[in-house]
């Protein structure tokens, strides 16, 4: 046995963004270039540790939006279709390029990418990648676990342990319906924990989530491992805290690896950076730059002209990025384990969509370090949350302190001038949901009214998922944030007004049906604060 | 007798205009809820995306979301260790008569505020200290963030909303959830070193995660105002 772990898990998540009354739509490229860039990638190299008989552990966080959308046939079809053109586009820029040899040979590249990409999403998996996800989960190397509902942010929902319950609740019965099984670890949106969370995370069976440094080493009694150990609740379930070092060595732009200058370049996009004439039937209605996932760039550093992208180097800098990234590991569980009484276990929590999207090269150093942590070499053994468990320790029983993986710690990215005025209206729409549904205890309900009860409790997870806020502050679309957020409310009073005045129109309902097709399994009767807790127990 | 009675001198009392108004106000209002038929007919196969779009557009139009101000209300959240959120509404009447006095009222006197008490805990304000600690609203205002007086740094809150008079003494209108806040920076114990160590340097590092902007929803403009 090795001394030490590290525990590497990938959140994976998107709003749901699914917009069947456009023909296109701006916002489900998200979850397109996620396919493409991040997801598919990630099971390429799956596959490839897979078939070489690698043993490793990882952890993937799926969310229900987008468990759900990567089963959704109008999104799979729209992928293709965006898919079927990207191939299209290489090949058009191998013509464009046929002067430009080092250009052209990127393009040939990007050709055997999306033809790569199309033939394992396709062929492979058959348009469906949570199969992939599962198979890898089946041959033990893959720990799954989800999130809440739609990804809501629980602190600034806590005035309602009914809306926290039901975000909970309804997200691992996604995770259940998908995959059968329900997971034993839970990513907290945004690693968001208030004191009492752990109360409905017990109700709901998870034995352990993540959070933020801070929020171990201001536990309600002193951390004796540091975040190199989890704290016990006091109820039984676990809080692994974030490795800082772990995190910034990827994370940081400054000091972090994705930020080398022989990595490929995320802004420079042939979307933004050639004629509109050329360009315009893969882009947006032919008139909105938007990204092709065609990039000729490297990062080149400082305020250099950006350099041509150099595959090889670039991968050969991948794999060095990983060695060095293990080699820190192993030293720093060296010296951990001299001062505990316990296998130290180093807790590497990232964004699933950081590695492919914005760091190209991240799939191919995840990939290493996989490779590298299998090797004897080195004194460090890959492992899950879940694994640690089994080792059946007693923990230091403490709580950990509110806190946020966000800017500055706490909720104010969630919580600002920007984005305040949300939380009055979030707030109403789920009291009122709940009194509609304490009125209806016990009572019998048609099958329109309950398409119309059940519809309106989709709306309401739908507002309050963390991404709105969190866009309106960081200011990207901030326009479509707050459309999505005010639509969904709007869709839940026209429910709710509905539903009162027993004038349930069945075309409009049919609708909002058509348009948030998410959760099919929801009871508006768990928004009732008096009623059953749970259906997924 | 009596009851047809009664019924003429109703219909001496209500015009049929009113009468009928009345009939369909409580028809509206008190349908029984549960008891009607279903109305469904044959589920439609399917909805164009114009007709999708339509409804869509017709529902945000119409039913743009407004806050239901009938009874006084206050929520507290949490921002950060020294932060705090606070959104309310007054309720009708109370808004009405604070709008009515205002004009006339000393300054400082009958003002609208929230009152913000610090919830027993380790750290609880010195007993020389009031136990709370005001902060004047506009009542056309419905939110506003907090900073929480040093002296008064606590481990959790609550809000009351209310009137004050002259003598401080408040008509209190709504009281708020209990709001736990984070703990203050402490120091940590580093099993490497053996020592304790403050864990600001913690704290910074851990703060980086949005250096990259590393989600994939973080960059371009779309049609998002469709």
């Amino acid at each position: 046995m090795k001394n030490g772990f590290l525990s590497i898990i990938l959140h994976a998540h998107l709003p749901y963004v699914r917009h069947p009354e456009h023909d296109s739509f701006f916002e489900e490229n998200w979850l397109f270039e996620a396919i493409t860039e991040c997801y598919v990638p990630l099971i390429r190299v799956l596959d490839r540790l897979h078939e070489d008989k690698v043993n490793y552990r990882l952890t993937l966080s799926l969310s229900p939006p987008l468990l759900t959308m990567l089963r959704d046939e109008l999104l799979i079809e729209r992928y293709l279709r965006r898919l079927k053109q990207q191939v299209e586009l290489a090949e058009k820029e191998i013509v464009r390029t046929r002067n430009l040899p080092e250009y052209r040979k990127l393009a040939r590249l990007y050709r055997r990418f999306f033809l790569n990409t199309r033939d394992i999403f396709q062929s492979r998996y058959g348009c469906d990648l949570l199969s992939a996800f599962k198979k890898h989960h089946a041959a033990g190397n893959l720990e799954l676990i989800t999130t809440a509902a739609t990804h809501g942010f629980l602190p600034a929902l806590s005035v309602s342990e009914t809306a926290v319950r039901n975000q909970i609740d309804i997200g691992i019965g996604v995770f259940k319906s998908h995959f059968g099984f329900a997971p034993t670890g839970f990513w907290l949106p945004e690693c968001a924990y208030y004191t009492g969370l752990e109360i409905l995370l017990a109700e709901a069976r998870v034995r352990y989530f993540f959070v933020d440094t801070h929020a171990v080493l201001n536990a309600s009694s002193q951390a004796r491992n540091g975040v190199y150990a989890p704290l016990d609740c006091g109820n039984g379930v676990l809080a692994f805290g974030r490795d800082p070092d772990s995190s910034r060595q990827v994370w940081s732009a400054k000091e972090g690896y994705p930020g080398d200058a022989d990595y490929r370049e995320y802004y420079s996009d042939i979307g933004f950076d050639l004629d509109l004439d050329y360009i315009a039937p893969y882009i947006l209605d032919g008139k909105t730059r938007v990204n092709t996932g065609i990039k000729y760039h490297r990062i080149t550093g400082g305020d250099m002209p950006k350099e041509i992208y150099r595959p090889e180097p670039a991968l050969t800098k991948a794999k060095q990025h990983a060695q060095d990234f293990i080699e820190k590991q192993q030293q720093h569980i060296k010296r951990l384990s001299t001062g505990m009484d316990r296998p130290p276990i180093i807790v590497a929590p990232y964004d699933a969509e950081l590695f492919g999207h914005w760091w190209f090269e991240g799939p191919a150093w995840l990939e290493q370090v996989l490779r590298l942590a299998n090797d004897n070499a080195y004194d460090v053994q890959t492992v899950s949350c879940g694994d640690y468990l089994k080792l059946n320790l007693s923990h230091q029983a403490a709580t950990p302190s509110a806190s946020t993986w966000g800017d500055e710690g706490y909720s104010s990215f969630w919580i600002n001038e920007e984005n305040d005025w949300i939380y009055p209206y979030l707030h109403q729409a789920e009291e009122e949901m709940e009194k509609l549904a304490s009125d209806l205890h016990g009572l019998a309900v048609n099958s329109l009214q309950k398409r119309a009860l059940n519809q309106a409790a989709r709306s309401i997870l739908l507002a309050q998922a963390s991404d709105w806020p969190f866009i309106m502050k960081s200011g990207t679309t901030r326009d479509y944030a707050r459309k999505r957020i005010t639509s969904h409310l709007a869709r839940f009073n026209y429910l709710h007004d509905s539903i009162r005045k027993n004038a349930i129109n069945e075309r409009y309902l049919l609708a909002l049906e058509m348009m948030d097709n998410i959760f099919p399994g929801v009871d508006f009767r768990d928004f009732n604060p008096a009623g059953k807790p749970a259906r997924n127990r | 007798m009596t009851s047809l009675t009664q019924n003429a001198n109703a219909n001496s009392l209500l015009a049929p205009a009113e009468m009928l108004r009345i009939s369909e106000e409580i028809n509206r209002r008190f349908s029984p809820l549960v008891s009607v038929k279903s109305m469904r007919s044959a589920k439609p196969v399917t909805l164009t995306s114009t007709e999708l779009l339509e409804i869509s557009a017709d529902i945000s139009r119409k039913f743009a979301p407004v806050l239901n101000d009938s009874t006084p209300k206050v929520v507290l959240l949490p921002v950060d260790p020294e932060n705090l959120y606070l959104a309310w509404h007054l309720g009708r009447s109370e808004t009405a008569s604070t709008m009515i006095g205002k004009p006339e009222s000393k300054p400082g006197a009958q003002d609208i505020v929230l009152r913000i008490f610090p919830e027993p805990g380790e750290n609880n304000t010195s007993p020389s200290m009031k136990p709370w600690f005001d902060v004047n609203i506009e009542p056309s205002k419905n939110r506003t963030h907090v900073r929480v007086p040093e002296e008064f740094e606590a481990t959790g809150y609550t809000a009351v909303l209310g009137k004050r008079d002259e003598d401080g003494r408040l008509t209190v209108f709504a009281t708020s959830n209990v709001a736990q806040t984070p703990r203050p920076i402490g120091t940590l114990y580093d099993p490497e070193t053996g020592e304790y160590v403050s864990n600001l340097t913690a704290l910074s590092a851990s703060s980086s995660r949005r250096e990259l902007e590393p989600n994939i929803i973080r960059h371009g403009s779309g049609q998002g105002a469709n």
